[in-house]
Order: C-alpha cells, then sequence, then structure tokens
C-alpha cells in the first residue's frame, strides 16, 4: 500500500472510496434512472422521500445515496423525452426540442447515446468547476440580488424567440400565453388572489410540471391518436440505426458541447434557477453559433447536445452555491440541506473551513456516479428502445398511465391530473395549428421569477436598483442584442444581396 | 430453484403469521388504532415541517402500534391539506401536521377556520431574531429603530412571504416601536434570510435556526432575540424585550385532526405525541435541524392557538393596510 500523505482531500476522497459507501452509490443510481425516467417524478421528490431513510447512514454514504440521485436522474429523464417527448423532469425540457424529432427520423439510438455522452461532459465540466473554484464562484453567485435576478430572467425570456424555430409571431403569442398561466396564484408581494376563481389549489399558482406533461407527452399522444392512419409513411422509431457517433459527429459536437458547459456552469451557479432554463438558454446559444441553424428544433444533434450538456453542467454550479452560501441552488439541493443539517453539517460560507474534506468527497461521490451512470445508460438503452416496438395502441396507453400517475404523484392532488388533462388539450390545439410549446412553458416558468423579482428590486431602491447594477445593466443589454440583432443582421443580408443585383434569397414561402 | 421458491412462501407466511398476532393483540387491548393512520403534510416534502412529520412517524408507531403514513398534500400556504383534513372521518385515522397558518389564514381570505379542527399537540417551536448583515451601522436594536424614524419607510427588511409567520412578527415589530419600514418578501426563508447577508435588505427576521446559517459564516450579526429569556446558544444577544420593544414570536409544528374526533382518540394521541416528543432520537434531530423540541398537549394546544389568532389578527390587518 502506498503511504498517502494524509490531506483533507485525500481524506475525502478515501471516506468515498469504502466498500459500503460505493454500494450506496450504486443503490442511488438505480433509483435516479428510474425516477429520472418516470415523468412527473422529480429528482427533487425522490431525494425529499430518500432522505427519511438515509437520516440513519453516516453523512458520506447518505450524501452518496443523495447525490447519485440526482446524477442519475438526469441521465434516465432523456430517454422519455427523446422517445416519448415527454420530459422526465423539467431539466430536460430542451431535450425534446430535437430528441423526439430525431427518434422520428429513425435516429433514436444515436440520439440516446449523444444525449448520454453529451450529459456526461457537461456534468463533469460542471464537477471540475466545483473542485476548482467553488468558494471564488460563490461569491459571485452572492452578487445575484433581485435586479440581477431580474435582468437574468428577462434574457432568459428573449429566448423564446429562438425556440420559436421560425415561427415568431406564434411563438410569442404562445409565451404570452404562458405568461399570463403564470400570474394565476397570489401576488408574490402583497399576497392578493390573482385569476385564482375560487378555486383553492390556485392560491399556490398552476402547477408546471402537469402543464409541461401535458403540453409534451399527452399532447403528442393525442395528436398520434388522431393522425394514427395518415402516419404510415413515416419510419417507425423501433428502426434505431447507427447507435454510436463516429468521430466527424463527434467533432461537430465539440462546440456545442463547450456552449452548453459554460452556460450550464454560469446559470447553475446563480440560486434557484436550474436545469430546465440552463438547457434552452444552451439550446438557443448554440442554435445561434451554429452553421446548420435551419436544422434546430427538427432534429439536430448540436441542439441537443448543447441543451442536454448545459442542464447537467449546472449541478456542479447549484452545488457549489448551496454549499458555499446555505442558499439552495435549485429545489433539489433545498431538500438536501436539510439532511445535511441532520448530519451536523450546515451548508453555508462557515462550510469549507469547518469540514475541508467534503468538497472532496462530494466531488468524488458525483464523478464516480456520472461514470457509472454512462456506462449503465449505454448498456441498458437497447432495452428501453425495446418498449417502443409495442404496438402503438398499447404504448399510448402506457404512455397515457405513466403521464396520469406521475402527475398525481407530484403532490397527491387530483386537480393536478385535471390541470394536466387541460393542457395537453390546448397543447394539441397549439400542436395541430403550429404553435410551439416552448415558448409557452418559458414564460410559465420564468415568469414569476420576473415579477417577483422586479417588484423586490423596486421596492429596495425603484428603478435605480437596476440600473445602478453593472451585471444587470450588461445582461439587460445581452437580452437587447438577443432581440435586435437577429432581424438587423437579416436585413443587412437582403440589403447586400440586393446590391450584388441577386435575387431575394428564396426562403420560407 | 425450488428451495428459494419454498423459503420464500415460508418467509412471507411467517411474515403473516407474525402480522395476523400483532393485530390480534391490538384488537384485544383496545379498538383504536386498529389499522393504518395516516398524517398529512401540508407542506412539499423536505422542508422542516416535512422532517417533523418523518421524524414523529416511527416514534408514534411505536407508541400506538399502528403503521403511521406519511404523505405530503402541499399547496397554497398548507391549506389544500388542512380542506383536505377537514373533510376526512373524524375518526383519529387521518391526522395532519400543522403550523401557525391554521391559525391566521382565515385573516387572509382563506377558508380555513381552526374550530373546524381538534389539535393533538405541539411538537416544535422556532424562535425568532432580528438580524443584520454583519457590517450594518447598527449595534443595537435602538440604532435600527433610530434610523427608521429618521427616515421614515427607507429601512428593508426581507420576510419568508407576505402573511408569514415573520412578516406579521415585523408588523408587531412596526406597532411596538412607532415606526415605518419597507418589507421585500422572497420565496421561502433561506432566500430572505440569503438577502440579508448579501446586503440586499437591512435586516432579516426569521427563524433563530435559519438565520444561524449565516451568522456562523460571519455574514449576518444577531441584533436581538424575540424570545422571553437570552437563548442560551447565544447568551450575548440581548431580547427585544431587554431593548425596549416588548415582542417574542416563534413558529411553531403541531399535529391536529377534524373536528369530531371522539375525545379517547384525541387524548390517545396527544399522549403518543407527547411520548414522542420527548423522546431523545426526536430530541437530538430537531436540535441538529435547529428547531427547538416544544411540547404541548391537547388542551394546552386549543388554547394556545386562540392566541395565536387573537394575536396575528391585528398584525395581518396592518400588513394588508400597507
Amino acid at each position: 500500500m502506498i503511504n498517502i500523505v494524509a490531506s483533507p482531500v485525500t481524506d475525502g476522497i478515501l471516506a468515498v472510496l469504502q466498500p459500503d459507501t460505493l454500494i450506496y452509490i450504486v443503490l442511488g443510481i438505480c433509483i435516479g434512472m428510474l425516477v429520472g425516467a418516470f415523468p412527473g417524478v422529480t429528482a427533487t421528490m425522490a431525494i425529499a422521500l430518500a432522505s427519511g431513510f438515509t437520516l440513519t447512514l453516516e453523512p458520506t454514504q447518505g450524501l452518496a445515496v443523495l447525490l447519485t440521485i440526482y446524477v442519475a436522474a438526469q441521465f434516465g429523464d432523456r430517454v422519455p423525452a427523446i422517445l416519448l417527448n415527454t420530459p422526465g423532469t423539467p431539466s430536460s425540457i430542451s431535450t425534446t426540442f430535437d430528441g423526439y424529432p430525431l427518434a422520428l427520423q429513425g435516429k433514436a439510438g444515436l440520439a440516446l447515446t449523444t444525449s448520454a455522452f453529451g450529459s456526461a461532459v457537461g456534468m463533469i465540466f460542471g464537477i471540475a468547476i466545483l473542485a476548482i473554484a467553488a468558494v471564488p464562484l460563490s461569491a459571485f453567485a452572492m452578487q445575484f440580488g433581485p435586479p440581477e435576478m431580474f435582468a437574468l430572467v428577462v434574457f432568459g425570456l428573449t429566448m423564446m424567440v429562438g425556440v420559436s424555430s421560425g415561427r415568431i409571431i406564434k411563438g410569442l403569442a404562445a409565451g404570452a400565453f404562458g405568461l399570463v398561466l403564470s400570474a394565476a396564484g397570489r401576488d408574490p408581494i402583497t399576497g392578493d388572489p390573482r385569476f385564482t376563481f375560487g378555486i383553492l389549489e390556485l392560491n399556490g399558482g398552476i402547477p408546471f410540471i402537469a402543464v409541461i406533461i401535458g403540453f409534451f407527452g399527452v399532447a403528442e399522444v393525442l395528436n398520434q391518436i388522431i393522425t394514427r392512419h395518415k402516419q404510415h409513411h413515416a419510419k417507425p422509431v423501433t428502426q434505431m440505426g447507427q447507435w454510436m457517433p463516429d468521430a466527424r459527429l463527434l467533432r461537430r459536437l465539440a462546440k456545442p458541447m463547450g456552449i452548453g458547459a459554460v452556460t450550464g456552469s454560469v446559470v447553475g451557479l446563480v440560486p434557484a434557477v436550474g436545469g430546465d432554463i440552463a438547457g434552452i438558454i444552451a439550446w438557443d446559444n448554440a442554435k445561434r453559433a451554429s452553421k446548420r441553424k435551419d436544422e434546430f428544433g427538427k432534429g439536430s444533434f448540436e441542439g441537443l447536445t448543447a441543451g442536454d450538456t448545459a442542464s447537467t453542467a449546472t449541478l456542479g454550479g447549484s452545488v457549489a452555491t448551496t454549499m458555499a452560501l446555505g442558499v439552495p441552488g435549485d429545489s433539489v439541493m433545498a431538500v438536501m440541506i436539510g439532511s445535511m443539517m441532520i448530519w451536523g453539517i450546515q451548508p453555508g460560507p462557515a462550510l469549507f473551513s469547518t469540514h475541508p474534506d467534503l468538497i472532496s468527497s462530494l466531488v468524488t461521490i458525483m464523478l464516480i456516479a456520472t461514470v457509472l451512470t454512462l456506462v449503465l445508460s449505454l448498456l441498458r438503452m437497447r432495452g428501453m428502445v425495446k418498449l417502443l416496438e409495442l404496438p402503438s395502441r398499447y404504448l399510448w396507453v402506457i404512455i397515457l398511465i405513466f403521464c396520469m400517475v406521475g402527475t398525481y404523484s407530484v403532490s397527491n392532488s387530483i386537480f393536478d391530473v385535471f390541470t394536466m388533462m387541460i393542457a395537453s388539450l390546448v397543447g394539441l390545439f397549439m400542436l395541430r395549428f403550429g404553435f410551439p410549446a416552448g415558448p409557452a412553458v418559458l414564460g410559465l416558468i420564468l415568469g414569476p421569477l420576473a415579477e417577483s423579482n422586479l417588484r423586490r428590486a423596486l421596492i429596495i431602491d425603484g428603478w435605480a436598483s437596476i440600473f445602478t447594477s453593472p451585471i444587470a445593466v450588461v445582461l439587460l443589454l445581452i437580452a437587447l442584442g438577443a432581440l435586435i440583432l437577429p432581424p438587423l443582421r437579416g436585413l443587412v443580408q437582403r440589403r447586400k444581396n440586393a446590391s450584388k443585383g441577386s435575387d431575394l434569397p428564396s426562403m420560407v414561402p | 430453484m425450488k428451495n428459494i421458491v419454498r423459503s420464500l412462501a415460508l418467509g412471507a407466511a411467517t411474515v403473516l403469521a407474525f402480522t395476523g398476532c400483532a393485530s390480534g393483540q391490538q384488537a384485544a387491548t383496545g379498538d383504536y388504532p386498529s389499522r393504518d393512520i395516516r398524517l398529512v403534510v401540508p407542506w412539499a416534502a423536505g422542508g422542516s415541517g416535512d422532517l417533523t412529520a418523518r421524524s414523529l412517524a416511527p416514534l408514534l408507531e411505536a407508541d400506538l402500534g399502528a403503521s403511521i403514513i406519511v404523505e405530503n398534500r402541499p399547496g397554497a400556504n398548507g391549506s389544500v391539506g388542512y380542506n383536505w383534513l377537514k373533510d376526512q372521518d373524524p375518526d383519529g385515522y387521518s391526522l395532519a401536521v400543522m403550523g401557525v397558518e391554521v391559525a391566521i389564514l382565515q385573516f387572509q381570505n382563506y377558508d380555513v377556520d381552526p374550530a373546524d379542527f381538534i389539535p393533538i399537540g405541539q411538537a416544535s417551536s422556532g424562535p425568532g431574531a432580528i438580524a443584520v448583515p454583519v457590517d450594518s451601522p447598527y449595534l443595537s436594536l435602538q440604532d435600527l429603530i433610530d434610523d427608521a424614524k429618521a427616515n421614515p419607510g427607507d429601512v428593508t427588511f426581507s420576510s419568508p412571504g407576505v402573511g408569514s409567520v415573520w412578516d406579521s412578527t415585523v408588523q408587531g415589530f412596526k406597532e411596538l416601536a412607532g415606526i415605518e419600514l419597507k418589507n421585500v418578501p422572497y420565496d421561502g426563508s433561506a432566500p430572505a434570510v440569503a438577502a440579508a447577508a448579501a446586503g440586499d435588505v437591512d435586516f432579516s427576521t426569521d427563524g433563530i435556526g435559519n438565520q444561524k446559517i449565516q451568522v456562523d459564516a460571519g455574514k449576518l450579526r444577531y441584533l436581538a432575540m424575540l424570545t422571553d429569556e437570552r437563548d442560551p446558544n447565544n447568551p450575548d444577544v440581548p431580547t427585544a424585550k431587554e431593548q425596549g420593544v416588548d415582542l417574542q414570536n416563534a413558529s411553531w409544528i403541531g399535529v391536529m385532526v377534524p373536528a369530531g374526533t371522539p375525545d379517547d382518540v384525541v387524548q390517545k394521541l396527544s399522549s403518543a405525541l407527547k411520548t414522542a416528543v420527548t423522546d431523545p432520537a426526536y430530541i437530538k434531530i430537531m436540535e441538529a435541524a435547529n428547531q427547538l423540541p416544544f411540547q404541548r398537549d391537547s388542551a394546552e394546544m386549543a388554547t394556545f392557538i386562540d392566541e395565536e389568532a387573537t394575536r396575528y389578527g391585528p398584525w395581518i390587518e396592518l400588513a394588508q393596510r400597507d
């Protein structure tokens, strides 16, 4: 045995490499992948339930279970997003944009593998950031008060244009619809009921997981049922084609992976913003930077990879913010803080001086979990896809039951199930008439964040609080650029073509 | 293979036999409880209320001899869970965890009336404090009051939400000190306390335990404890009362059943809860989570909830007038 110099770093790593801890990691992976693949059952919920059982474990073992569930769920939730157009958890909303079109083109196998690789790259990038720069970066996160949060969310809202995939007017209409939905519930500042129509459950706002499942999953099933007679010419999803990406594809994916990893890490550091938003922002960033913009939303491996890399890259940032600030980086970490306090680990700025070994334990757990989950994902994918060989009428029933049970289990509420069913009809309407669902979901998620942070900023120091914050100003300028640059560039392009004497490019009719 | 099947069957039969014996015994000693009990948590999984319920459940199980199934029914400030409980049969098989909202939601256009429930008892308490950023110019509560008097409405505080325990507490503070303050409500305690630690607002009023993270980290400083006596863990911090503002408040968590539940069932549950709350295992978990294990029985709790309603009513009216 090599004599390793005892240091907090090696102590932390060795604490994880105990056989019993490794068993707990494998247990966490199994739970996490199952949970992720089940629409409606989020990682937050699984971890909250598991924390009841982990309280009696040693802190390292307990953390191993909870963190690996968190990590593995990020891989599991891609599967229904790609195969069924239903995000397993909100983190894989952006996966549906390109993953499902790819599956329809008979490239489901390749989509699943590239998605898993992208997720693993994002995860490892986020973990590296956690390991190297957790403390200084969390100081950056501390800078995000209400004005900065508002500006970030406004930037996120400009993504509506990007995720409209060319149908700008219809996309913005859908986005506005999402924003209107998000206004229901209690006013975040005064507490007055708004658009609750005397319905008790609406006091908490429209449950967005139910809406996501309705918009994406059930609406798609309903659409398939309606159009079943016309669908015969389409390639069956079961024709998997190629499984492993070749070197050329991998080279092409390097850029979106980089964009996704950076976007995800930055977004992850900001408290209370998670993988769902990071995935959408990175998808849009990658689209801007891509040479094949027109593929995005219709089955682009670049778009799929960017979104998936970003949403997993948020994990490192979320964990860093949580541990270093004591402020939950996302809803999963909010639950985990509770468990950690029971183990006598108090997340917060003092953590890194009182438990210097903890950070290397966390990093080791997450790395092992990522690698094992990637291997497992690649191994079991062929089995998962077998499900799709069922005749579609059985598949529809299975998906519908999954969606209903999943929705109910979010908060044991039949109201959520009805919301989901109404959302699915609305989603079907949107699908049939060409309104993209992405902007609507973006509006629903970001609307309350934009409103409450703007109003907080205004209470604190009026509009001055926004315009005196450099971060907020820069973010708002970027948002403005994101809105006006693409049309401007189009204009310049047309002028150039006109002066050359060439015909206007024959674009979309 | 055959052997495995046989031993599995044997095992299952043994388990069945044992459970059969157990339920038979219960039937002999008394008819309640003779089946599973549901304990509903009106908040999402993961918070301190959820933690309290999940820590109490095994202890109540041991005392009552029936399985306790913990179930989350979150939504609308807990009123979804409370309204669910109101509609259950008052037979002692449906319980809910409660917080101070039971007493005060009635003042905020919610259909939640404490008279629809019978309290079983209290399980924990989370006394509050006023804390300021560590570099704040306020060195005492009087400094804060003086500044607020000199600049009415310019001093800001963060609260975990409108109409929450800590928002209402500050309304009481405003009334007692005769000052104007600006409320910046956040979405829960963690972001509200962090906002004060980052200096976004001038002070935070929240549970001592919720502020502890940032105080230990040297980002926040306790200005006054909202307790009767000084907090034994922070003996150097004076109470608000010592500094001339007679303000005490604490969040709390208890258990209740629907109105109409027979008295002997209520008493049985109340004594089981008392045993659980005084159990060292429970005390240890609560203290680690910065909560104070605190016990009140059914009758004491009923009086206490009435007092809370009388206390909070005017505070919430004051907040609504702002």
